[in-house]
């Protein structure tokens, strides 16, 4: 990030007054309820809030997977409002990394077919080198070849993660990665995170309810009804316990 | 637990309709058959209740003969026999026969190709002869006079007072006066027969049997006992004639032209269980898959406490309330089917008396019960599979499928099944099994039993080989084809049920094609290779062995542009117990034929026989074994082999033309093969022997090359006919690949939801599942071809014996069923590919 880059690259992602209402009249639901918020480039962010405050449905707006009532949302600088479903799906698999809490992986794909799967879908090669750096990272080379269903719980998390990072996307949306995983498994994924974060500049955002897990992120937004409460930087798992408190999580 | 089961169906509207769709196309062949035998038969009573109307006693000819017969000729000295007879009132004579052809204006002989061309003797007292009912005009008076059927008039745009020309197995062309118009019933004609009538000395000429009856119409002195009667009537008679009440001569009649029309019926009923065979798999496979769908609520019931009979009746009751509602829609739609028959065969010129349509209560209860026993039998393994889910299962997080069976079994199994079928086709076609019925069912069954083997052991190679189908796919789209590839390999069961459906509709295609190319390429061989000679000259109708006058065969003879004609002739007999046919050939035959392997003689004494070297070697006949042959007209003569030959001409046992016209009431001739003489053009030869046929209309005067190419085209139509019949099995199943494909991707919304999020857009998407369409559809085609070769070239090797001398697979044609069955599957997988373009991706997320 040079300081001559436009303005609109400062940020990977950014949602503007952001409404999202589910049904109408009695059965109305608002579960955002105008938010802003933006992430920067090489920033780690953490979303956490009570059930049913909105984390998944802001993720699922913000990465274009669901469209917001109102209000607009761009990735990398392009507003998804004005994009067909073409083009959103062009754009999740040019721009966007997804790891989801469980069944990440197609499973008739090995490992590293399901790595490299936006690449192929786009008709693309993965650069070698940025494979195996990513690889090595996760630690999975030797299991390249095995199909997810002889993976463990954690390994597939981990074949996710690095197939979120292979085509260097603007910005890796994690729901609740590490929700199914013990805490081991769990802290070696977050672990993995927090140095794509550190040593490659990835962005990411990540929905979680464990306060351990906000602690490897730069920020966390706290949601509560729809609405941002609160920001906190520099997180520990003893400040995030105390701030959920204050939220009546 | 009805409640439940309705509840399940309805909820899935569509897996209803097409697992349906294939019962309902079987139960309404099966029920459409059922409807139109009924309906006909009916017609049929009817007409021929009032065919002897009036009368008391008929006489006719004794004959084993039920379908070649050509009728039995009597002295007219019987009647004045039958007319002493105490308490006989009065006698008239009855006379009919074969081959008598009315020709159009324009010379085109009406009718044939199938049902007989007919003439006879109408009395003045029309209606006590043979069901006629008197639409315009009188029975003929003198003898030029003539009376046509209805439908035959209709063709050929005839009036009363107009004149008509018929030819005659006996007498050349000639013209007639139209005095009348007969109908029968209702119906303009008898399933499709014409008929010819006139007064009795023109009967007995244009017939050539002057002097001769067929038969006699009794009416009895007012008081006399019937039954009685008739024992002393049937005393005067020859052995081979007889006399009945005419209330059990009309039932004789209905029940031969049943009899006659039966092929139709036959026909459907085959296809009836073809599409139900077809059928089977398909209802397998939907509720294989439901039930995997639904392992979780099934253990769910288990944990809670219902037995495992429980279970499978809940899986059962669904089966049978799809059966029964299918069944009851292919009745109705049986009863449309039997109609559309009905004007089919109408539009192709047989028309059936009329009558509504009869639906009896044996309709309903065989349909209903068919369809029904199809559907439960399906779902019964699905069933019991279903009950074997553990209640542990309804905890499990990942309640996948039901454990695949293991592998080892599945080739047993399959091995077993294999081998039984071999084995019964084997013996179907190979050993001597006395009958063709065994014969056939043993090869039926053989062909069932192999194709079941065919889908259990194709479980076993549908990974590998879809992989080897799917890779060009993979290659051309990438991602959406490597998926397809993928996802018709990971669930072989699945994947090769539905195969196997189309595998049945190709194998059956194929077979019928290997057959007809092979036919094409014997008929090529035979006339290119086997006749020393150019020019054939034959009857116009060679289905109904209508012969033509002996008289064109010496007239041709003695052209000059002829060097040798050889005459064949041919006729029905009974041998062994079973009506065959009998050949006769004359002296010049070995001029013209090339035969080989010739032991004894060519030129068979009066009684003397030639006989086939595949059948001489089969029934261990040698030189100077007697054979029996029963005639109709003569009765059983015994004959002694004199010669043994192979040649396509010596298709059965061959007697001399002596021999034959001593045994057979019409001396016709049948073809006759002619060389030209050097010095004179193929087409001179034509055009003379042709110049010789005008007087004989229903002499073809054609070459070989034309002939053979005419047999081949005629072949042609039927396959095409098959092909069509066979191509709807196709359809079912492809509604089979539908099914699957939905189910599919029902259960893998999670996956695609998947794909959709990390970029694989709906054009994809859809391009994912159409492939996987194709690729099983191809499965299932390649397994079929290479089963239908198989099968093919089994029943060659069976008819060797029969004079089949090719073997020939043609390879495009067969590759192009293979194409068009992928593109159609791709044409049924558009709704499957566009519900999972239009999942929603936030469903693979949401984590319950
Ligand atoms: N498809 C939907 N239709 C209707 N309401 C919905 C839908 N999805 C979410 N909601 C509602 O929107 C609100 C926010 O839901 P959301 O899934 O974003 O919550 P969340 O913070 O992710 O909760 P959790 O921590 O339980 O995952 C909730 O009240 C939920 O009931
Ligand atoms: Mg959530």
């Amino acid at each position: 990030m040079t300081a001559a880059a436009p303005a609109v690259d400062l940020y990977a992602a950014r949602i503007d007054n952001g409404v999202k209402v589910y049904g109408s009249g009695q059965a109305q639901v608002v579960a955002l309820d105008g938010i802003t918020e933006t992430f920067k480039f090489g920033e780690f962010t953490a979303i956490m809030g009570p059930s049913g405050s909105g984390k998944s449905t802001l993720l699922h707006c913000v990465a274009g997977l669901d469209d917001l009532t109102s209000g607009t949302v761009a990735i990398g600088g392009v507003e998804l409002g004005s994009l067909n479903d073409r083009e959103l799906t062009h754009l999740r698999r040019e721009k966007v990394g997804f790891i989801f809490q469980a069944f990440n992986l197609v499973p008739t794909l090995s490992a590293e077919e399901n790595i490299i799967l936006p690449l192929s879908i786009a008709g693309r090669r993965a650069e070698p080198q940025w494979f195996d750096t990513v690889v090595d990272t996760i630690g999975l080379r030797d299991r390249l070849a095995h199909r997810p269903s002889e993976l463990s719980g954690g390994q597939q998390q981990r074949v996710a993660a690095a197939r979120a990072l292979v085509s260097r996307p603007a910005i890796v949306f994690a729901d609740e990665p590490s929700g199914n995983l013990d805490s081991a498994s769990g802290n070696e994924l977050l672990g993995f995170l927090r140095r794509a974060v550190d040593e490659f500049g990835q962005t990411i955002l990540m929905v979680t309810h464990d306060p351990n897990a906000a602690s490897y992120a730069d920020r966390i937004v706290f949601l509560d009804d729809g609405k941002v409460v609160d920001h906190m930087t520099q997180p520990t798992a003893d400040k995030v316990l105390d701030r959920m408190k204050g939220i009546g999580g | 637990m009805l409640k439940a089961a309705l509840k399940s169906l309805l909820a899935h509207k569509t897996r209803l309709i097409l697992t349906a769709i294939s019962i309902i196309l079987g139960v309404a062949f099966v029920a459409g058959t059922f409807v139109y035998t009924d309906t006909t038969d009916r017609a049929f009573s009817t007409i021929m209740d009032d065919a002897f109307s009036g009368l008391d006693i008929v006489v006719s000819g004794d004959s084993d003969f039920t379908f070649g017969g050509t009728g039995i000729y009597f002295d007219e000295s019987m009647l004045d026999d039958i007319a002493a007879v105490d308490g006989v009132e009065s006698v008239v004579p009855g006379i009919d026969g074969f081959g008598t052809q009315i020709l159009d204006p324009d010379g085109e002989p009406i009718g044939g190709g199938g049902p007989p061309q007919l003439s006879g003797f109408l009395p003045e007292e029309v209606g006590t002869a043979g069901g006629f009912v008197l639409r315009q005009g009188r029975a003929p008076a003198s003898d030029g006079e003539v009376v046509i059927d209805a439908a035959s008039a209709d063709t050929g745009g005839y009036q009363v007072g107009d004149t008509v020309a018929i030819v005659s197995q006996a007498l050349p062309v000639a013209d007639y006066q139209l005095v009348g118009v007969v109908g029968f019933g209702q119906a303009d004609n008898l399933g499709g027969a014409t008929f010819a009538l006139f007064d009795l000395l023109t009967a007995q000429a244009v017939l050539g049997q002057e002097g001769k009856v067929t038969g006699a119409f009794i009416q009895a002195a007012p008081d006399a006992d019937i039954a009685a009667l008739t024992q002393r009537i049937d005393q005067v008679l020859p052995d081979n004639a007889k006399a009945q009440t005419a209330q059990s001569a009309s039932e004789e009649q209905a029940a031969i032209f049943q009899e006659a029309l039966s092929f139709f019926s036959i026909f459907l009923l085959v296809f009836g269980f073809i599409a139900l065979f077809v059928g089977t798999f398909i209802i397998y496979n939907t509720f294989q898959i439901v039930i995997a769908q639904r392992v979780r609520e099934l253990a769910l019931m288990r944990a809670i406490g219902s037995t495992r009979g429980q279970v499978v009746r809940a899986v059962l009751i669904e089966a049978l309330i799809v059966g029964v509602i299918a069944s009851a829609i292919g009745i109705a739609v049986g009863a449309g089917l039997s109609v559309l028959l009905r004007l089919g065969l109408e539009a192709a010129g047989i028309t059936l008396p009329g009558g509504g349509l009869v639906i009896q209560a044996r309709t309903v209860i065989v349909a209903l019960g068919v369809g029904v026993v199809v559907t439960v039998l399906s779902a019964l393994a699905p069933a019991l599979q279903a009950s074997r889910i553990a209640p542990v299962a309804a905890m499990r997080q990942d309640a996948g499928r039901p454990r695949e069976r293991s592998l080892l079994w599945r080739t047993i199994i399959g091995a077993l099944l294999l081998a039984a079928g071999i084995a019964s086709l084997a013996t179907g076609l190979f050993a001597d099994l006395g009958n063709t019925v065994a014969a056939l069912s043993s090869i039926g069954l053989g062909a069932v039993l192999i194709l079941v083997a065919a889908y259990v052991l194709s479980a076993l190679i549908a990974e590998p080989v879809t992989r080897i189908i799917g890779a060009p796919l993979a290659r051309i789209q990438g991602v959406p084809g490597r998926l397809a590839q993928r996802n018709a390999g990971r669930s072989p069961r699945r994947t090769t049920a539905t195969a196997a459906a189309i595998m049945i509709g190709i194998a059956l295609i194929t077979l019928v094609t290997v057959l007809t190319a092979s036919v094409r390429d014997t008929i090529d061989d035979v006339f290119t290779g086997g006749v020393n000679g150019e020019v054939i000259a034959l009857g116009s109708d060679q289905f109904a062995l209508t012969g033509f006058p002996a008289a064109f065969g010496e007239a041709a003879a003695a052209l000059p542009e002829v060097e040798a004609a050889s005459r064949l002739q041919f006729g029905p007999v009974i041998r062994d117990g079973s009506e065959t046919f009998v050949n006769a050939i004359d002296d010049n035959f070995p001029e013209l034929f090339d035969v080989d392997d010739l032991e004894g003689s060519l030129t068979p004494s009066d009684t003397g026989i030639i006989v086939p070297r595949a059948m001489a070697d089969s029934n261990d006949w040698q030189l100077g074994t007697t054979i029996d042959l029963t005639f109709e007209q003569t009765g059983t003569v015994t004959f002694t082999v004199e010669g043994i030959a192979d040649s396509t001409f010596i298709d059965s046992p061959t007697i001399g033309r002596a021999a034959y016209n001593a045994n057979f009431a019409i001396p016709a001739d049948g073809q006759i093969y002619f060389r030209i003489a050097d010095g004179f053009t193929v087409e001179e030869g034509v055009a003379a022997i042709s110049a010789v046929a005008e007087e004989f209309p229903t002499v073809n005067v054609q070459t070989l090359g034309e002939f053979s190419a005419e047999l081949q085209d005629s072949i042609g139509q039927v396959l095409s006919l098959l092909t069509a019949l066979l191509g709807l099995t196709i359809l079912i199943s492809l509604f089979g690949v539908m099914n699957t494909l939905l189910l599919s991707v029902h259960e893998r919304t999670r996956e695609i939801g998947l794909l959709r999020a990390v970029g694989l857009d709906r054009t994809q998407t859809r391009r994912m599942i159409r492939s996987e369409a194709s690729i099983i559809a191809t499965l299932g085609s390649l397994l079929g071809v290479g089963l239908g070769i198989f099968f093919g070239w089994a029943v060659v090797q069976g008819l060797e014996a029969e004079g089949f001398t090719g073997f020939s697979v043609p390879i495009p044609t067969l590759l192009l069923w293979i194409v068009v069955t992928a593109l159609l599957a791709v044409v049924f997988a558009l709704l499957p590919a566009w519900r999972a373009s239009r999942l929603d991706v936030l469903d693979a997320i949401s984590y319950e």
